[in-house]
C-alpha cells in the first residue's frame, strides 16, 4: 500500500493562515444572518434607532444639549450598548453553544488553532455591530463616507462643528 | 507493514476513576483496526489520547512518528478525527462546512469530490440541522477526510443509525480504506467489527484483553456448534447421541436441538440422510465475535 492517500488534493502554493481566517469570518457572518435569535439581538439597537429617530421630541435640537438633539446624544450610548451586548452576551452565547455542541472539540482536531477561530468571531461580530449602528435613519441615503461619519453625533442646525463630524456628512 | 500508530502502556484517570489502565496496541498501515468494548471501557479516552485531545498520565503514543501532544500542528494535518457527539452549527450548509474545514489544511482533499463520494452532492445546499442522522454522520466522515489524512479515527460511527444507513456507512468505510487511509474504528457493535475490521482490540476496564482478527477471536471463544431442525418423521434420540461429535440432544416440542463440536453438522446431516429423515428449518449457530466478546469481557466480573 502506498504511503500517501489517493484523494485528489488541492495544494496551495504556501500555507495561507489568512485564507482560513477569511473563511471563518464569512461563515460566521452567514450564520449570524441565518440564526433568528442572533438576528433579533442585532436588530434591537436598530429598531430602537428607528423608533426614537421618528419621534420629533427626540430629533429637536436643544440649546441645553449645546445644539444637539436627544437623538444625537442617544446614538453613542446605543453604539456602546450594541458593543457591550455583543461582547458580553453575543460572543459568549455563540462560543458556549459551540462548546456544548462539540464544535470546538472538532476544531481542535484540525490545524486551525484557537487564535484564528476567536479572531474570526471577533471580526464577524464587530462587522455586525458596524452594520447595525450605521443604519440609523439619519444616514439614509448614505453619504459618501458612510458609515463612519454617521457614528458621531451631528447637529443639523445651527451647525456647531464637532471633531470627527465635519467630513462629507456636514454638507447634507 | 509499518506501524502507523503505536501505543505503549497508556494510562489515564479522571480523579479517582481510572478510564484507561494499561493499553498497548499497534495499528498497521492500511488496515481497519477496531477498538471494541462496552460503554465506559476506555475506548474513547484511548483514541482521544491518540488524537492529542487528552494528555495521558503515563505511557507513550506515536502516530506516524509524531507525538500527539508535542507535534500537534503536524499531527492535525495527517490525522482526521470523527468525534462522538460532535455537531455543527444547525444553520451551516453542507458545502459551506466542507469548504470551511478544507481551508484549515495545507493540502486538503477536493471537497466537491469528497461530497460526491459520500453521496452528499444533492444535499450540498442543505443546512446541517435539517439533515437526517445518517446524513449528519456522512458529513462528519467527510470532515474527518477533508484534510486528506493518512489516518482516520472514527468514534462510534454508526450509533443511532438505522440498519440501512449503517450498512451504507460500512460500504463507505471500505471505500475510504481502499484509498489507502488507515482507519481506527471505535465501536460497540459486534457486527460492525466483524464485517469491517482486519484486527480488533477488545478493551475491558481500561485494559486490552485481546487483539486479533474477528474470526480468530470468535474461534477462540467457543468450539461449539448449535444445530436446530424440525424432523420430517419422528426418530429416536439414540440415533444422534451415539455420534462422537454430538454432546447433547434436546427436544422443544417437535424441534430438535443438537449441540456438538464443529464437525457435528456433517455427522448429523449424514445420519439423517441415511435414515431418510428430512431436516426442515435447519439452523446452525456458530460462535460469533459476540460470544467471544462476552466471554472475554465477563472474566473480570
Amino acid at each position: 500500500m502506498s504511503a500517501t492517500t489517493t484523494f485528489t488534493t488541492v495544494s496551495r502554493p504556501v500555507a495561507r493562515p489568512g485564507f482560513a481566517l477569511g473563511r471563518i469570518t464569512i461563515t460566521e457572518l452567514k450564520l449570524t444572518v441565518r440564526e433568528p435569535s442572533r438576528m433579533i439581538r442585532l436588530l434591537i439597537p436598530f429598531v430602537l434607532l428607528v423608533i426614537f429617530g421618528s419621534i420629533p421630541f427626540y430629533t429637536q435640537d436643544r440649546a441645553s444639549l449645546g445644539g444637539y438633539s436627544l437623538f444625537d446624544a442617544y446614538l453613542p450610548i446605543l453604539i456602546a450598548y450594541a458593543l457591550g451586548m455583543t461582547a458580553l452576551t453575543g460572543l459568549s452565547t455563540v462560543l458556549a453553544g459551540y462548546r456544548e455542541k462539540g464544535v470546538l472539540r472538532r476544531l481542535r482536531t484540525t490545524p486551525v488553532g484557537p487564535v484564528r477561530v476567536l479572531a474570526g468571531q471577533l471580526i464577524a461580530q464587530l462587522a455586525m455591530v458596524a452594520v447595525m449602528t450605521s443604519s440609523s435613519p439619519r444616514c439614509w441615503p448614505p453619504p459618501r463616507c458612510w458609515p463612519s461619519a454617521c457614528w458621531w453625533p451631528r447637529s443639523r442646525a445651527p451647525a456647531r462643528p464637532l471633531r470627527g463630524s465635519g467630513c462629507c456628512c456636514s454638507s447634507r | 507493514m509499518p506501524a502507523v500508530i503505536e501505543v505503549q502502556g497508556l494510562h489515564k484517570s479522571y480523579g479517582a476513576t481510572v478510564a484507561v489502565d494499561d493499553v498497548s496496541l499497534t495499528v498497521d498501515e492500511g488496515e481497519i483496526f477496531g477498538i471494541l468494548g462496552r460503554n465506559g471501557a476506555g475506548k474513547t479516552t484511548t483514541v482521544e489520547c491518540v488524537e492529542g485531545l487528552r494528555r495521558p498520565d503515563r505511557g507513550t503514543i506515536s502516530v506516524l512518528g509524531l507525538d500527539p501532544r508535542q507535534d500537534r500542528a503536524k499531527l492535525t494535518q495527517v490525522v482526521g478525527a470523527q468525534l462522538q457527539d460532535s455537531q455543527l452549527p444547525d444553520q451551516l450548509r453542507v458545502d459551506e462546512a466542507l469548504a470551511l474545514y478544507s481551508s484549515f489544511y495545507a493540502k486538503p482533499a477536493d471537497w466537491r469530490e469528497l461530497m460526491d463520494m459520500l453521496g452528499l452532492a444533492e444535499k450540498a445546499g442543505t443546512r446541517f440541522g435539517k439533515l437526517s442522522g445518517g446524513q449528519k454522520q456522512r458529513v462528519s466522515i467527510a470532515l474527518a477526510l477533508v484534510g486528506s489524512p493518512r489516518v482516520a479515527v472514527l468514534d462510534e460511527l454508526t450509533t443511532g443509525l438505522d440498519p440501512q444507513a449503517r450498512r451504507d456507512t460500512w460500504e463507505l468505510i471500505k471505500n475510504v480504506r481502499a484509498r489507502g487511509v488507515t482507519i481506527v474504528l471505535v465501536t460497540h457493535f459486534m457486527e460492525e467489527a466483524e464485517r469491517l475490521c482486519d484486527r480488533v482490540a477488545v478493551i475491558d476496564h481500561g485494559r486490552v484483553v485481546a487483539i486479533d482478527s474477528p474470526a480468530q477471536l470468535a474461534e477462540q471463544a467457543e468450539e461449539q456448534q448449535r444445530i436446530q431442525f424440525r424432523p420430517s418423521v419422528p426418530f429416536d434420540d439414540e440415533l444422534l447421541t451415539s455420534l462422537p461429535d454430538v454432546t447433547s440432544v434436546t427436544r422443544r416440542g417437535d424441534v430438535v436441538l443438537v449441540t456438538g463440536t464443529s464437525n457435528a453438522l456433517n455427522a448429523v446431516t449424514s445420519v439423517l440422510a441415511r435414515n431418510q429423515i428430512v431436516a426442515r428449518q435447519l439452523r446452525v449457530e456458530q460462535a460469533s465475535l459476540e460470544d467471544a466478546f462476552v466471554s472475554l469481557t465477563s472474566r473480570g466480573n
